[in-house]
């Protein structure tokens, strides 16, 4: 699991949708992975990895799908409990999040496979160039008088 | 002797001039004419007597007004009462139609519920008792059309009791055909008291105008006899009046209600069919129960209603105190205070037996009207403790109300000064204090101003909402701060501290700068005391949240809060607030938090009120607006309470780390699994000594501490047990 500082964190929790932003703070996540972790009786000190990681899912590092993995393999919970977890999570945090999690991650795939030409020029920037290299090549625009 | 001659002549010349150009002045005589001294003590007569003339007017329109209110209540609902029997008729072409629209309405339903039935029982697809609902459906189909016939049946039996009591009720009349007669009787002294008012007022009024000189002797009597004769009566015609007014109101909730009795029967007979077709069905049998209690509701109340009214002719017979006796001694001076008590007695006793009875109608009445009688219990209520008040508090209170309602000091209140251009602006000096003062005077003055003013301050936030450059909306504020137009400066101030970013900064720094006159101060010191002195809270505590950061000292902070007129009451000391200051933290609820300067995050007293009074909504607002100037406070803060819980012995810390986490419950759960572990907010189990780790990680770490009794919990357990010992042993 790579690791990030508090200040990377702090830039790409400023870049998410607001409602990732409120998510991400909100008491009602903290109470639900709370309960989720009472019902799955979770040991003491795993709880707070736990919110970690669910953290980690709602900013857009962690696809939901590897969340179960994750805490399987990172805080050696059962595949049962761990499955438990995950499941209680999905409905309880990430579903009533589902379009906002979807566009974060199809936007991080993305971003996965942008050049590293794009990565530096950024977004906007390689989309001008796009058009001009466009404007070029078409031979049969009319010359504006 | 010329000389002399000389001098006499220019001094004639002289005051003669002086004369005709110096004003005359008038003179007052030693011994004025013998007139004078009539005309004098007639001026003076006047003056006494006209006031209280003036008064006794009014209070007797009011009676006048009462009595004729009385009179005219009690004809509609005597030809109301009366004519129940013919209006209350299910033959009329309304029920007729509408009773024939809604029956084959009703049999064309029947048809459809008999094929579904059907197609139930040919699929055998039965979801509810078919053959069951089949009996029922021959019975409504037989009864549905004999729905009219069946409500006539319930009508004729409570025509039987209505006509009867109706009878008894007339028998209490002393006028034929009157029911309320002798009630009215009894409750205006008759007659021969009503003559009595109108005489001695109007007629003894008209007498002394008609004869000459007699006029003068009436204000005479008025204003020396005034106690003795004429304020007996003036009590007597104000408790009067206002038990009229109390009594019309009551008789007028009855004609609602026997009115409306009419109507909702027949609508109930129109609907009736539809009614019997919900019999059939289980699921819509309560329509069918309902529609027949409300029936049977609204049939009874108007025999019930009927029933009360017989008792209160009867009952106020009884209730009449046998010293009043002729009504014509009250008009002559000192005999008319005899009875008065009697009088006082006998209206409040015939109040209270009728709000006894309105009472005791409430319970059994349909619920439209029980909310009728509510108002008019309320009332009487409201009367009655106002009747119990002490004089002095009411008069202060009518007179605050009084100078509330005044126009002029609502408008006085939002006076705005004008902008003073040209030669005018020499009058500034003098303009501005004095539009200051009128406004103070009409904020003072009028209650009902503050809500103008409270308007006022937001329409200027509004209007400023679409300022987009800081330094105008700063020139602005200052502009109004400098016109003393503070509900305007209010808003603006509001509006700047809401929008954030440069304009909270601009306006949070201006707030901040020394006041003049006072150093010790702060120039929001004036603006939050006038919102204060607004009523407008809301807006004087976010001026004092935005404006008291760090760099003002804990002292000074009470001070000026002190002056911005926040103070502790005792519901804040018990709640164990030790400052305003402390309150105004802990009690900051979402958008209250954003307002806060950033610096105040580095005052421990703060993050001290925050760890102790904050919840995770609190928290998770704060960490959002303020994103590291507050995490990074707070989580060092709470890092260096767990390294000092460290350095405690271990059993010690145990219990200290214990109480650490209970202090503040619902901080310590939120952190514990808060999704913003990695960004400022993390745990606080993370930090525990490792040997409260190792006893508590398996039994589900800040989780089981929560769930444990605390220390002091323990004790009184132990304590209750002890008790619960010691008695059993008592028993042994």
């Amino acid at each position: 699991m790579a690791e990030y500082t508090k200040e990377q964190l702090l830039k790409i929790y400023e870049k998410l949708p607001p409602e990732l932003q409120d998510a991400v703070f909100s008491e009602e996540t903290a109470n639900n992975i709370f309960d989720i972790c009472s019902k799955n009786e979770i040991e003491g000190s795993k709880m707070s990895e736990i919110a970690k990681y669910v953290g980690r899912v709602l900013m857009g590092l962690l696809p939901p799908e590897e969340f179960q993995a994750t805490l399987e393999l990172e805080l050696n919970l059962d595949s049962k409990t761990a499955k438990n977890v995950a499941r209680d999570i999905n409905a309880f945090i990430f579903i009533p999040l589902k379009p906002f999690l979807a566009k974060l991650y199809n936007k991080v795939s993305e971003g996965e496979e942008k050049t590293e030409e794009e990565k530096f020029l950024g977004e906007e920037e390689m989309e001008k160039q796009k058009l001009e290299e466009r404007k070029k090549e078409d031979t049969y625009r009319e010359p504006i008088e | 002797m010329q000389k002399f001659k000389k001098f006499i002549l220019i001094g004639l010349v002289i005051a003669l001039t002086f004369s005709l150009v110096l004003p005359q002045q008038a003179f007052a005589g030693l011994i004025p004419g013998p007139f004078d001294y009539f005309e004098m003590i007639s001026e003076n007569v006047e003056e006494v007597a006209s006031p209280i003339m003036s008064r006794i007017i009014t209070i007797f329109t009011f009676y006048g007004l009462g009595l004729v209110a009385l009179h005219a209540s009690a004809a509609i609902l005597d030809n109301v009462i009366s004519a129940q029997p013919t209006w209350l008729t299910l033959d009329n072409n309304m029920v007729q139609e509408g009773w024939h629209f809604t029956a084959g309405l009703a049999n064309m339903l029947m048809i459809l519920i008999l094929i579904f039935i059907a197609i139930q029982i040919i699929l055998k697809v039965e979801t509810f008792a078919s053959k069951k609902t089949l009996t029922k459906l021959f019975l409504v189909a037989f009864l549905l059309n004999f729905s009219l016939l069946f409500i006539n049946l319930i009508l004729d039996v409570t025509d039987v009791f209505y006509d009867s009591i109706l009878n008894s009720v007339k028998s209490f009349s002393t006028q034929e055909g009157a029911i309320f007669a002798n009630l009215i009787d009894v409750l205006t002294g008759g007659s021969s008291s009503v003559a009595r008012n109108f005489a001695t007022l109007i007629g003894g009024w008209a007498a002394s105008s008609l004869v000459p000189g007699l006029g003068a002797t009436r204000q005479f009597i008025i204003s020396s006899l005034f106690i003795v004769s004429y304020l007996p009566l003036i009590i007597n015609w104000l408790i009067e009046a206002v038990f009229f007014f109390l009594l019309s109101a009551m008789f007028a909730v009855l004609i609602f209600v026997f009115s409306a009795r009419v109507y909702i029967i027949q609508i109930l007979a129109i609907l009736s069919p539809l009614a019997f077709i919900c019999l059939i069905l289980p699921q819509t049998e309560k329509y069918w129960k309902q529609w027949l209690n409300t029936l049977i509701e609204w049939s009874i109340c108007g025999i019930f209603f009927l029933f009360l009214l017989a008792l209160m002719c009867a009952g106020i017979n009884y209730l009449m105190p046998p010293n009043i006796g002729n009504s014509w001694i009250a008009a002559i001076p000192f005999l008319s205070w005899k009875g008065i008590g009697a009088q006082v007695v006998f209206y409040f006793s015939a109040f209270i037996f009728l709000f006894v009875i309105l009472s005791v109608g409430k319970k059994t009445i349909p619920s439209m009207t029980q909310g009728l009688i509510n108002m008019a219990t309320n009332i009487g209520k409201t009367m009655w403790t106002s009747g119990l008040k002490p004089l002095g508090k009411t008069t202060r209170e009518n007179f605050l109300e009084g100078t509330a309602k005044s126009k002029t000091m609502e408008k006085w209140a939002t006076l705005p000064t004008p902008e003073l251009k040209g030669a005018k602006k020499l009058l500034s000096p003098f303009a501005i204090p004095a539009y200051a003062t009128a406004r103070r005077i009409g904020q003072t003055l009028g209650p009902g101003a503050l809500d103008a003013q409270k308007k006022k301050i937001a329409e200027a936030q509004k209007k400023s909402e679409g300022i987009q450059d800081p330094n105008l909306e700063l020139s602005k504020y200052l502009d109004a701060m400098a016109r003393g137009d503070t509900t305007n400066a209010i808003g603006i101030a509001n509006d700047m501290i809401k929008k954030g970013g440069p304009f909270k900064n601009k306006i949070i720094k201006e707030l901040q700068r020394p006041d003049e006159k006072n150093p010790d101060l702060i120039k929001a010191t004036a603006l939050a005391k006038n919102a204060n002195d607004l009523g407008d809270a809301p807006s004087a505590e976010r001026i004092a949240r935005a404006a008291l950061s760090s760099k003002v000292s804990k002292e000074n902070r009470e001070k000026i809060l002190g002056e911005m007129g926040f103070k502790l009451n005792n519901d804040d000391i018990a709640k164990g607030y030790k400052t305003t200051f402390e309150k105004l933290v802990a009690e900051a609820k979402n958008d209250d938090i954003k307002i806060f300067n950033k610096d105040i995050w580095n005052d421990p007293e703060v993050i001290k009120t925050v760890k102790e009074r904050w919840n995770g909504s609190q928290l998770s607002q704060a960490a959002k607006e303020f994103s590291n100037e507050f995490t990074e406070s707070f989580n060092k803060s709470i890092q260096e309470d767990l390294k000092k819980i460290k350095t405690l012995p271990d059993p010690q810390a145990e219990e200290t780390f214990k109480t650490y986490v209970r202090q503040n419950p619902r901080i310590s759960r939120y952190l514990e699994t808060s999704a913003a572990q990695e960004i400022g907010l993390g745990s606080i189990y993370a930090g525990a000594p490792d040997h409260v780790k190792e006893k508590y990680d398996k039994k589900g770490g800040i989780r089981a501490i929560l769930a444990e009794p605390s220390s002091e919990e323990r004790m009184a357990q132990k304590k209750g047990k002890d008790e619960e010992n010691k008695y059993r042993f008592d028993i042994q």
